[in-house]
């Protein structure tokens, strides 16, 4: 099950150690943001990271305020400036650095993250957690995405403003070979359109949820979208993913790209955050995976979910450290 | 026939994935109206997503070219190589650790460099170039062990240990082999960038280093002298160079500004958007001195029937290959009950032109400038009890999709398929019905400006969102001035362009500039009001004439306006147009005597 076993969030201060050395949390619109920080108790948590993205501003405020309220007197809060990889990037490598010692237990709260910052943070704890350090991934499920639309009316984000590789996940996009575009799909059906109709590439693989812990939003979400895309997409390759299963998820990726070893393989995550995982793993055994980040123009900052009562827990260190790190020249 | 003929007949292929003989059955030739395309030169080639930029660069490939000219690859007049821009091929995010930096430039030309060579080395796959006695894989082979070993030793790449091309390679297995170590140069400053991600200060870089005019230039002239290419120059078709960053524009504007189009000539297409003219000294490259431009809607704008027969040629082709031979206006009729009745007004008209009561010179030139328009003046009210004006027809088909091929195709394969969907299975589509020729424009006219407008308008950038408000107001005060316009007793009521009678300041050429970038708007030139020069006509998109009820069929019409009445429409468009509906502002000359002051824009 990937390292993270699914429970109710009640439970989840069971789950982790006595002590949590680094508690990571991003700030957002959402208040499933607050959900496993809120079911930690305070006085385990020796030092919090919180992050913020400065363009939400205005919409993080409260939410913010009440994550640092919680961990007061430990907290350094990270504001990442809008549409700066780098700066999210230097921002979080020097607040890990700064946290003294080894062996430490490093908890993530991977649930509010951007899909880009959750990435970029994944491989900066693959590359540089220190000896003996264990890594530990939350997520706390959605009730319901989009909440309160119906069916097709569904939305989470809108359009592309602009579409990049993601930090430390360059690939090695040939000029000799063509390009195979491997959507990890969700509700995001406009946008996954979009980014066809940008890379035009010779090859797209669409990746539907399966799987029996899957639920049914995810799988409802999936059939419409597979529908939809499928009608415009006909020669599409389809595969499946559990989208709560972060090493199936990698195989999933990885199956693909040995079916399909002549072209250069960029993969755009726009499922849950543990598929994304999945995706960052893939590309950390296999570095010829590009991975793409398609950056939003618009949130469904109203109602993008609620948040339920059963999270994902659990130690995720062996997973980080049975991939390949970066080759050298 | 291939596998073409069995879809949808209007279903777009992206074109780097057609085969040869698909693309030559489907392409109708332009170059008659983009001569400076196929020539020798530097072009920029203009044009939203969609205006057949892809397209052109395909048909000008080797594997198109020998098929219709009927020739061998030595006698084709050119040899071109397409170099895609993706998104996030050159464009990878750890290239910003270099910024301002660490040789920003050199590293990013020669990613350019190596990126380029290979294209070209990978255009050879695709040919089938016959080579009986192995010549021309020897001469390959005596150019890889010469010149372009000195080449890359010149760059500072260790050739001792170069893979060999075997004496009984073939002409592609030898090219493969030149690829392989393109790729593998393309591969180490890979690694460099892989290690730059989380390492902003270790920046060193021990790879070799190639430059357009020390690499690629000598690289491309050595292929040109075997004997099986071409002896005109060699096209680098840069498709979708928007993609490229900033240093990559400039680095590739160096390029242009470097006279060597006899042999090399660069092609460029973007989508409006290329990032700058400057190169990295900062000097610009200017038209037509280092370049020719092509600007796809500017010339279908000023010239509707070359646009016109290009479209009925496109769609005769694809009818065709799909076993219909039918003109395409036969298969997109208009509703004739509609066409009867503006018959009927324009005989009307004619008959008043002849009692003495007509305003044209000609009765004729009553019939077409007031016809259609005084149909959809009548109309006006009668909405409600649903008889709206329909834009069925192929010549209105044509002008609503606004001077952009793809836009009549994607139209035409959705009409197509939603025919499809309502006959027996397997039965052939003959005809589309004008009910779902005007259903589907109207729905295309809706979405582009609304949920697409939303994409736009929710860009995070400050400037941008207010520009991109200020668009939306414009393309409501224009469409709705026109609309004003088109059931008034104005003598020219089809107007859909609009020109300044003086010098627009920055912020309205920026607004201006968006729609453009958007393809809300056309840009093209007539004379000014003095009579003394030139200036910019703003023409807004045929697309929009079913959400304002326009006639798409005529834009000669245009209003001279000045600054000051498009800031006010741009401010407060209700009120505007409100004003012009009650006559407070002339709906002649569009200037009022005296604005009342209000507080709030309708930003």
């Amino acid at each position: 099950m990937s390292g993270m076993t699914r429970l109710p969030v009640d439970d989840v201060a069971g789950a982790l150690p006595e002590v949590i050395d680094v508690f990571i949390a991003c700030a957002s619109f959402e208040s499933r943001c607050l959900t496993l920080a809120e079911h930690i108790p305070g006085y385990k948590v020796r030092q919090a990271i919180l992050c913020e993205n400065d363009s939400l501003a205005s919409l993080t405020t409260e939410f913010s305020q009440r994550l640092t309220d919680r961990f007061a007197n430990v907290v350094t809060r990270l504001v990442f400036r809008r549409n700066d990889p780098l700066d999210v990037a230097d921002k979080l490598q020097g607040a890990l650095a700064n946290v003294a010692g080894s062996g430490r237990v490093i908890f993530v709260d991977i649930t509010t993250f951007t899909h880009e910052a959750l990435l970029i943070l994944v491989r900066l704890l693959q590359l540089y957690r220190r000896l003996d350090d264990r890594v530990y991934f939350g997520y706390t499920v959605a009730t319901e995405y989009s909440v309160g639309a119906e069916g097709g009316d569904k939305w989470l984000s809108k359009g592309i403003s602009e579409i990049r590789s993601i930090l430390g996940y360059p690939g090695e996009n040939l000029p000799s070979r063509r390009v195979h575009l491997l959507i990890l799909t969700g509700f995001e059906t406009e946008r996954a359109a979009k980014l066809v109709d940008e890379f035009e590439p010779a090859l797209v693989s669409l990746g539907f949820v399966t799987g029996a812990d899957t639920d049914e939003i995810h799988q409802l979400s999936s059939r419409a979208f597979q529908q939809s895309f499928l009608e415009k997409y006909s020669s599409a390759e389809v595969f499946r993913f559990p989208c709560y299963d972060a090493l199936a998820t990698k195989d999933a990726i990885l199956h693909q790209a040995h079916r399909f070893a002549e072209f250069n393989l960029v993969v755009a995550a726009m499922n849950t955050k543990i598929s994304t995982v999945g995706a960052a793993l893939a590309a950390a055994e296999d570095d010829r995976i590009q991975l793409c980040y398609a950056f939003a123009n618009e949130y469904n900052y109203a109602g993008y979910s609620a948040p339920g009562t059963s999270c994902y827990v659990g130690d995720v260190t062996d997973l980080l450290a049975a991939t390949a790190t970066p080759r050298e020249t | 026939m291939t596998a073409l003929a069995q879809q949808n007949p209007f279903s777009v292929h992206t074109p780097e994935d057609m085969l040869a003989p698909d693309v030559v059955s489907l392409f109708v030739d332009v170059f008659t109206d983009f001569y400076q395309i196929p020539k020798s030169g530097h072009t920029f080639l203009n044009g939203p997503r969609g205006s057949g930029k892809s397209m052109m660069f395909r048909y000008l490939q080797a594997d198109c070219q020998c098929l219709t000219l009927g020739a061998q690859l030595w006698d084709l007049p050119f040899y071109s190589a397409y170099v895609p821009i993706k998104n996030t091929d050159l464009k990878i995010t750890e290239l910003a650790r270099l910024h301002a930096r660490h040789a920003d430039v050199i590293l990013n030309e020669h990613i350019m460099t190596t990126y380029v060579a290979a294209k070209v080395i990978r255009s050879f796959s695709t040919l089938d170039i016959t080579d009986d006695n192995n010549q021309f894989a020897d001469e390959l082979r005596r150019y890889y062990r010469g010149d372009f070993v000195s080449l890359l030793d010149a760059g500072g790449f260790d050739t001792t240990s170069l893979p060999l091309i075997p004496a009984d390679a073939s002409l592609l297995a030898g090219f493969r082999i030149v690829g392989d170590v393109l790729d593998a140069i393309y591969r180490k400053v890979l690694l460099y960038l892989r290690r730059l991600s989380f390492s902003p200060n270790d920046l060193n870089y021990s790879g070799p280093l190639l430059g357009y005019l020390d690499f690629l230039v000598p690289f491309i002239q050595g292929l040109k002298q075997l004997s099986f290419m071409p002896r005109g120059p060699v096209f680098l078709l840069f498709d979708d160079a928007d993609n490229l960053n900033d240093t990559q524009t400039r680095i590739l504007n160096g390029w242009v500004s470097s006279r060597t189009s006899g042999d090399i000539s660069i092609k460029i297409s973007t989508q409006l958007a290329y990032k700058t003219f400057r190169t990295t000294t900062g000097q610009t490259i200017d038209s037509p001195h280092d370049f020719s431009e092509v600007n796809l809607s500017t010339i279908y704008t000023s010239s509707h029937d070359k646009y016109r027969d290009r479209i009925a040629e496109i769609v005769t082709k694809r009818l065709k290959n799909h076993s219909l031979d039918v003109s395409p206006d036969i298969f997109f009729p208009p509703d004739s009950e509609q066409e009867n009745e503006i018959q009927s007004l324009a005989q009307t008209l004619r008959d008043r032109w002849s009692q003495g009561q007509g305003r044209g010179f000609r009765a004729g030139d009553d019939a077409i400038r007031y016809a259609r328009p005084e149909y959809i003046r009548q109309l006006r009210g009668a909405s409600k009890s649903g008889h709206t004006y329909s834009y069925a027809g192929f010549d209105q088909l044509v002008h609503i999709s606004s001077g952009i091929v793809r836009y009549f195709l994607e139209a035409a394969s959705q009409m197509y398929a939603e025919q499809q969907a309502r006959m027996n299975s397997g039965a052939l589509v003959t005809v589309i019905p004008p009910f779902i020729q005007n259903k589907v424009v109207r729905e295309q006219a809706d979405r582009f400006l609304f949920s697409e407008f939303e994409n736009i308008l929710k860009d995070a950038d400050e400037a941008q969102l207010n520009r991109a408000a200020k668009l939306r107001n414009l393309i409501l005060a224009l469409g709705g001035l026109f609309y004003e316009t088109l059931v008034s007793d104005r003598s020219e009521r089809r107007v859909f362009s609009i020109a300044f009678s003086d010098t627009p300041d920055q912020e309205l050429r920026d607004v201006f500039a968006l729609g453009i970038q958007y393809g809300y708007f056309h840009e093209s030139a007539i004379g000014n009001k003095e009579g003394t020069g030139r200036t910019k006509l703003y023409i807004l998109s045929r697309r929009l004439a079913p959400y304002f009820t326009l006639d798409p069929t005529s834009f000669a019409g245009y209003r001279f306006v000045t600054s000051d009445v498009i800031r006010d429409a741009i401010a407060r468009p209700k009120t505007f147009l409100s004003r012009v509906r009650n006559g407070v502002i002339n709906a002649d000359t569009l200037e009022s005597g005296q604005l009342p002051l209000l507080s709030q824009e309708e930003l």
